[in-house]
């Protein structure tokens, strides 16, 4: 296994992000990254097999938001980050509101 | 097995769960099972702890509301139908599965109801389970009331459908969410019509009336309402005046019903013959022993014939609810056989339940995470089966130990300073 790198980018001058926006940053660096450098094309096979087999296949680049406490753990995807955490957050409610038999 | 000569794989994973199972007896949350030494009934002989000699005491905790579970004649039916149609299927039903009690039961079911058709499951766990995937998908959202049964909420885990709650029995909230999500091709308000924690009932004339305002469809779990609430037992739909106007209702068979095991899924036609092809604890999973099956037509006769068993619950429910206030305990008010006797802190209703065992009285105590945080409760649930001479002696029970413990007449405030919280 190679050796984990990081590359630096510089943040423009006058541009001071916090929180969410670096946040925000980093994933669509990583996305950007992960869908332009990484190795192999073993998907692009799998997507001529599905269309193949009649599937229209779409795909691109989701929020993900998880929520984890001690043992319990809880996750979502959604198309925005308000979907995403909006999923997680009515799971835990529904999980754990108290059931009896 | 010898663990000495286990391989790593196995020490590690027994470690694992071990230290899990530690931590769960630690922390006082271990559910022990008791020994019961005869059939299911009001009295029963309980071996507590394990290796003790049995005990005969009250039983307050089934959901035997109708007191049928041992009833003669279903007894008698079920060994009919063993006799008549054997023991298993060995097949799902779309297979080999289906014989025609099942759809006899099926057709039987409806007319109770009030459906237009009814498919069978093993479980209501199992109906919960699998009929959300089978109706719903992307363009869905499922709205259910904050405290549904588990199983609901396992359902809606399973279908691609998206998922939102409202607060519990909170018309004004669920009317946001419908408004909120109008843009799906469904939105269905998914509700139990008893909730087993508290035993309030959902406000299903609202829920339907609000449904039909905004186009939505309605699902009710009448688990712990079918046979007994409303008039005549058809459940919450028909206390609230809304029967055979739900679309979607699931009970099970394994409490009021005769209490062995078994559900169903009944509704609209078009949803139900979708559950038949699509509901995969249905397709991949064996069909409903024909002995429950016979068992279950006898109890849908009997409760059918009269509605003696339903209104002597309702005597017992009113006569306790009322003895426990006058005592002084504090009861989440109601009108369901599910009486909760509110305690509040979790080792005060472990020592409640057990002291109560000691005067023959078999109640358990629910707590965290089973019920919300700062309610611990122990939970009575009234039957048909009990005499007034039972519900007496249970009450002169809960008085003593009510008294032992010094939480008659008290607020939550005043139990839990009494806990030093």
């Amino acid at each position: 296994m190679q050796p984990r790198r990081i590359l630096e980018v510089p943040i423009p001058d006058g541009v001071d992000p916090k929180g969410d926006d670096l946040e925000l940053l980093k994933a669509v660096f990583q996305a950007l990254t992960a869908l332009r450098v990484s190795q192999g094309r073993d998907w692009l096979a799998k997507v001529k097999e599905l269309e193949g087999d009649g599937w229209t296949v779409r795909w691109g680049l989701t929020w993900r938001a998880e929520a984890k406490r001690g043992e319990e753990y809880e996750e979502a995807t959604g198309k925005t980050l308000d979907e995403a955490l909006n999923g997680v957050a009515q799971m835990v409610v529904a999980e754990y509101a108290g059931h009896v038999p | 097995m010898d663990s000495a000569v286990a391989p790593p794989a196995v020490a590690a994973f027994r470690d694992v769960y071990r230290a899990e199972l530690d931590a769960i007896r630690a922390a006082g949350l271990c559910k022990d099972e008791r020994f019961i030494h005869d059939p299911q009934g009001a009295e029963i002989e309980v071996e507590f702890p394990a290796g003790a000699a049995p005990k005969k005491v009250l039983n307050l905790c089934a959901n035997n509301y109708l007191g049928l579970s041992s009833h003669p004649r279903v007894v008698a039916a079920a060994h009919a139908g063993l006799e008549k149609r054997g023991y298993g299927m060995s097949s799902v039903r779309f297979i080999c599965g289906t014989q025609d009690i099942h759809r006899q039961l099926e057709r039987r079911l409806s007319e109770f109801l009030g459906t237009e058709e009814t498919i069978l499951f093993s479980s209501c766990l199992d109906a919960n389970a699998g009929v959300f995937e089978a109706l719903f998908g992307e363009k869905d959202v499922l709205i259910a009331d904050r405290l549904v049964h588990a199983s609901i909420v396992d359902g809606m885990r399973l279908c691609k459908a998206m998922t939102d709650t409202y607060k519990h029995s909170d018309m004004g909230h669920l009317e946001e969410k419908l408004l909120e999500h109008a843009d799906k091709r469904f939105r269905v308000v998914i509700t139990d019509g008893v909730f087993s924690m508290d035993g309030d009932l959902a406000k299903l004339d609202e829920i339907v009336t609000l449904a039909q305002k905004h186009g939505a469809l309605t699902f009710v779990d009448d688990s712990h309402a079918t046979g007994f609430i409303g008039k005549t037992g058809r459940g919450t739909p028909e206390h609230f005046g809304v029967h055979g106007r739900i679309d979607l209702v699931t009970t099970t068979f394994g409490k009021a019903l005769g209490g062995a095991s078994g559900g169903c899924v009944s509704g609209r036609k078009e949803l139900v013959d979708m559950c038949r092809q699509r509901a995969r604890p249905y397709l991949f999973s064996n069909t409903l022993a024909s002995v429950i099956v016979s068992g279950t037509l006898e109890v849908l006769d009997l409760v059918s014939e009269t509605t003696e068993r339903r209104d002597h619950l309702e005597e017992n429910t009113l006569f306790w609810r009322k003895g426990l206030t006058e005592a002084g305990f504090d009861i989440k008010a109601g009108a369901s056989p599910i009486v909760p006797v509110m305690l509040y802190d979790a080792r005060l209703a472990q020592d409640v339940a057990r002291d109560l065992f000691a005067e023959g009285v078999y109640v358990v105590g629910f707590f965290f995470p089973v019920v919300a945080k700062g309610q611990a409760r122990i939970r009575t649930q009234l039957s048909a089966a009990h005499t007034r001479e039972h519900l007496e002696r249970a009450l002169a029970a809960f008085v003593e130990v009510g008294k032992k413990h010094d939480i008659l007449g008290k607020t939550k405030a005043e139990m839990l300073a009494r806990c030093g919280l």
